[in-house]
């Protein structure tokens, strides 16, 4: 049978019935979705290579079984095959799906809005970050913070100490000098608090384009990143370098303008743009 | 804080809303023509 015949069946087939129209919208419909997601997942995960090829094997996929006598249904194949691509590949990135949308209830986002945004308060929580980070900086003291809008699951905070403590130069020194039992964990900062400390972070995956020379705690402080929208400051105890990461991505050497910068963008953009 | 701050954010926001609801409409009418092609060649 032909091409052009097969395709005259079909919409024979299609026009034949009610029921038969509203069994294969409703297919259509289903697979629409499931693309859909599967499409803008691989370009937000800038894999829109794997999107060509896989509109090609499809295009090319219902070439080869239109023009042969293939059973119709290996056609599903392709489709499958990349689900699995996906699953076997962006296993990271969904988990970060999975933890923002339908996981565990997400840590309390209600302390960070409805508060009144007090000027002095944030310049204050700024300049005590800074100054603890550069403290720490100077005596090699090993430290991880994480600034969130809220948006850390509960099972992380809940692996440290809970502090809801205003935030404070010495109270950060303290939590990170070495030798207490706190000092080994992360910090999370959210708004104006340190929400808890001794915290445990997933320890980035990405093991390419991260240096050799960067230990557990520069790894925790690139995972968590990789999974939540969150910012992490990491000084290192070896070299006592100030680390920012974003997004799995670390940029080292900061400094105290580029601290101040990160920590008014947190404030003033990251945290307002949640409240509203 | 310096006016023009949120002006600036705002413009920013709208511009990106605007790009992701095309950036949307774009991928649905891909989904929706692979799935077309799929439910056309499964029932061949």
């Amino acid at each position: 049978m032909n091409i052009g015949q097969k395709l005259s069946d079909f919409w024979t087939k299609f026009t034949g019935s009610a029921e038969i129209i509203v069994a294969l919208s409703v297919s259509v419909l289903v697979f629409a979705v499931l693309y859909f997601y599967m499409i803008r997942f691989l370009l937000d995960n800038k894999s829109g290579g794997l999107v060509s090829i896989f509109v090609l094997s499809m295009i090319l996929g219902a070439g080869i079984i239109a023009l042969s006598n293939m059973n119709s249904a290996i056609f599903l194949v392709i489709p499958a095959i990349y689900l699995v691509i996906l699953i076997v590949l962006y296993s990271v990135e969904l988990k970060r799906i999975i933890w923002a949308h339908m996981n565990m209830k997400l840590a309390d986002v209600k302390h960070a809005g409805g508060r009144s945004y007090d000027e002095e308060k944030v310049e204050n929580c700024i300049s005590e970050i800074i100054k603890a980070l550069q403290n720490m900086s100077k005596s090699d003291t090993g430290a991880i913070i994480v600034l969130s809008t809220g948006n850390i699951p509960s099972q992380i905070i809940d692996s440290g100490v809970k502090l809801e403590a205003d935030i404070s130069s010495e109270l950060i020194e303290s939590v990170f000098f070495p030798k207490t039992p706190l000092h080994d964990g992360a910090m999370i900062i959210s708004d104006t608090k340190i929400v808890a400390a001794g915290c445990f972070l997933p320890l980035s995956q990405n093991v390419d384009n991260i240096p050799k020379d960067l230990g557990t705690r520069h790894r925790a402080g690139i995972g968590i990143t990789e999974t939540i929208d969150v910012v992490s400051l990491i000084v290192s105890e070896e070299t006592g370098i100030i680390s920012i990461a974003r997004a799995g991505r670390i940029s080292r050497y900061a400094d105290f303008e580029t601290l101040k910068k990160t920590l008014n963008k947190y404030y003033w953009q990251e945290l307002e743009s949640v409240r509203k | 804080m310096e006016n023009g701050k949120y002006s600036n954010n705002q413009f920013d926001n709208n511009e990106r809303k605007a790009k992701a609801i095309w950036r949307n409409i774009g991928i649905g009418a891909l989904a929706l023509f692979v799935a077309v092609l799929t439910v056309v060649v499964i029932n061949l």
